[in-house]
């Protein structure tokens, strides 16, 4: 146990100081700072959109932190001359390894969100000539599902960093996400007017490989709707933003330790 | 009845790509019917570059898994959990953690045990890291790095020593302290299997087994059979 809470203590202050996370504060900062004065020029429509687009930026940065941290796990964790050698050997079994090094850089992107958000909503409100009260309910949704993006990320990519390199575990999370996105695209095209009035319908088996399509989407669909339509959710569909993302990290760090427990770790 | 150190049957080792969209072929590596520790003593293990030696060790160890064959530690684990102090081929250590800090880690112990342990081990083995405790691991120079991984591998108490290649890139005075710490070890009735090019010569008088591996197959030796 004092073994576990060791590696969890040195992978926080391994990231804490590590120059990833600090690159990220740094340009979530910049853009955030320059978007607060972008809105303070602008209509109030365009300052709208310059605020969704702060919470894209967040958002983003959090992804790819995610992303490039679980890439990179395995391959530097369980290979000659990574950690593992120095624990496994100590007794420390892999899977308590891996789980308590996820379970560190969740908790430094949950860091990183909470300093992004409190930027966004105490600092730069400071800074603005005509501050906008925010809405609380929602601001707190963006917040807990930037974090929950994030830590998807991160367990999609230390799944995929446990069987290829990390470039092609960076390339494969992205296309996943990316890929994600464009399923919601295809939600609101056949939703759209003209594709009704063109009485457009899906065949069954269109409609099938569709639903498949869909469950592969990682992005919490959630997120994308307050973001478009800038309502506050409900709790049901929190709930499902949350069970969605639950199923996600818990499917791909299964997945990651079952792997993991099978890699050799070669001279 | 004495207990087994080590007893490993049928054992082979058949390499093969890990990249999925090589067309490499496999190759054996080493095929052992046989192997077995029941003593204390230095066992040193050589062969040619490439035969699988770091591969026959971490298979011992549990960081590899053989293509096939049984692997007992003392009668029962196939992992020598803690029991057996490994010192890897000098590993990366994490960067910007201090040495300390990371003894704390891989040992489970607070920074009083740690004084206590650096204690001991100079009383005992006049091996000292305590200058090295402030200092970020990762900046550690090849010997200062390999005092600290013995301090790491003596201080759980083990039975025994696994070292792959101990000797790589020390001076001719760190070469020298090592070997005397090593004998020191032996003759504590500590078991060392020790795979090596360069083991200095006043180390090769205690050898007490020579594993040489070629031609896919693993011959002992008794005594060092290494050429002058």
């Amino acid at each position: 146990m004092l073994r576990i809470s060791g590696i969890f203590k040195i992978t926080l202050r391994e990231n804490l100081s590590g120059q990833l996370l600090w690159t990220s504060g740094i340009s979530g900062f910049v853009l955030l700072l320059l978007m607060s004065t972008l809105s303070g020029s602008a209509l109030t429509h365009e300052s709208r959109i310059i605020d969704v687009f702060s919470y894209f930026i967040s958002d983003q940065l959090l992804l790819l932190v995610g992303i490039f941290t679980g890439a990179s796990l395995c391959s530097t964790d369980f290979s000659a001359r990574g950690v593992s050698e120095l624990y496994i050997p100590a007794g420390v079994s892999r899977h308590g390894l891996l789980l308590t090094r996820v379970i560190a850089y969740a908790i430094v992107l949950f860091f990183l969100a909470c300093v992004l958000y409190l930027f966004k909503h105490t600092v730069l409100p400071l800074l603005a000539d005509n501050p906008q009260q925010p809405n609380v309910t929602t601001h707190l949704t963006m917040f807990l599902f930037s974090w929950l993006k994030g830590l998807t990320a991160l367990s999609i990519a230390t799944l995929l960093g446990s069987v290829a390199r990390p470039l092609y575990a960076i390339l494969g999370t992205l296309t996943l996400f990316s890929f994600g996105h464009l399923t919601s695209t295809f939600d609101s095209l056949l939703g759209s007017s003209s594709a009704q009035q063109a009485e457009a319908q899906i065949g069954a088996v269109n409609a099938f490989f569709y639903s498949l399509l869909k469950v592969w989407n990682p992005n919490l669909l959630v997120v994308d709707s307050v973001q478009g339509e800038w309502l506050a959710p409900t709790i049901e569909s929190v709930m499902i933003g949350v069970l969605w993302a639950a199923g996600f990290i818990l499917a791909s760090l299964g997945l990651a330790i079952a792997r993991v427990n099978r890699i050799d770790i070669r001279a | 009845m004495n207990e087994k150190i080590l007893t490993a049957r049928n054992l082979k080792y058949e390499w093969r790509t890990n990249d999925i969209f090589s067309n490499e072929p496999s190759r054996i590596l080493w095929q052992i019917p046989n192997l077995e520790i029941n003593d204390s003593g230095i066992i040193l293990l050589v062969g040619r570059n490439g035969v699988g030696k770091s591969t026959l060790l971490r298979c011992l160890l549990g960081l590899m898994r053989p293509t096939q064959g049984d692997i007992k530690w003392f009668d029962e684990e196939k992992t020598p959990r803690g029991k057996i102090g490994y010192i890897p081929e000098l590993p990366v250590l994490p960067a910007r953690i201090k040495v300390a800090e990371l003894l704390r880690s891989l040992l489970g112990l607070n920074a009083e045990k740690i004084d206590q342990m650096e204690a001991i081990n100079f009383r005992t083995h006049s091996l000292s890291i305590s200058n090295l405790l402030n200092r970020p691991a990762h900046l550690l120079s090849k010997g200062q790095q390999q005092r600290f991984l013995l301090t790491l591998a003596l201080s759980g108490q083990p039975k025994g020593f696994v070292l792959d290649e101990p000797f790589s890139g020390l001076d001719p005075w760190a070469r020298t302290e090592l070997a005397d710490l090593l004998i020191s070890l032996a003759e504590q009735k500590k078991f060392l299997l020790i795979s090596s090019h360069d083991a200095p010569q006043r180390l090769r008088a205690h050898i007490r087994e020579t594993w040489v591996v070629e031609n896919e197959q693993l011959k002992i030796h008794k005594g060092c059979a290494l050429p002058e």
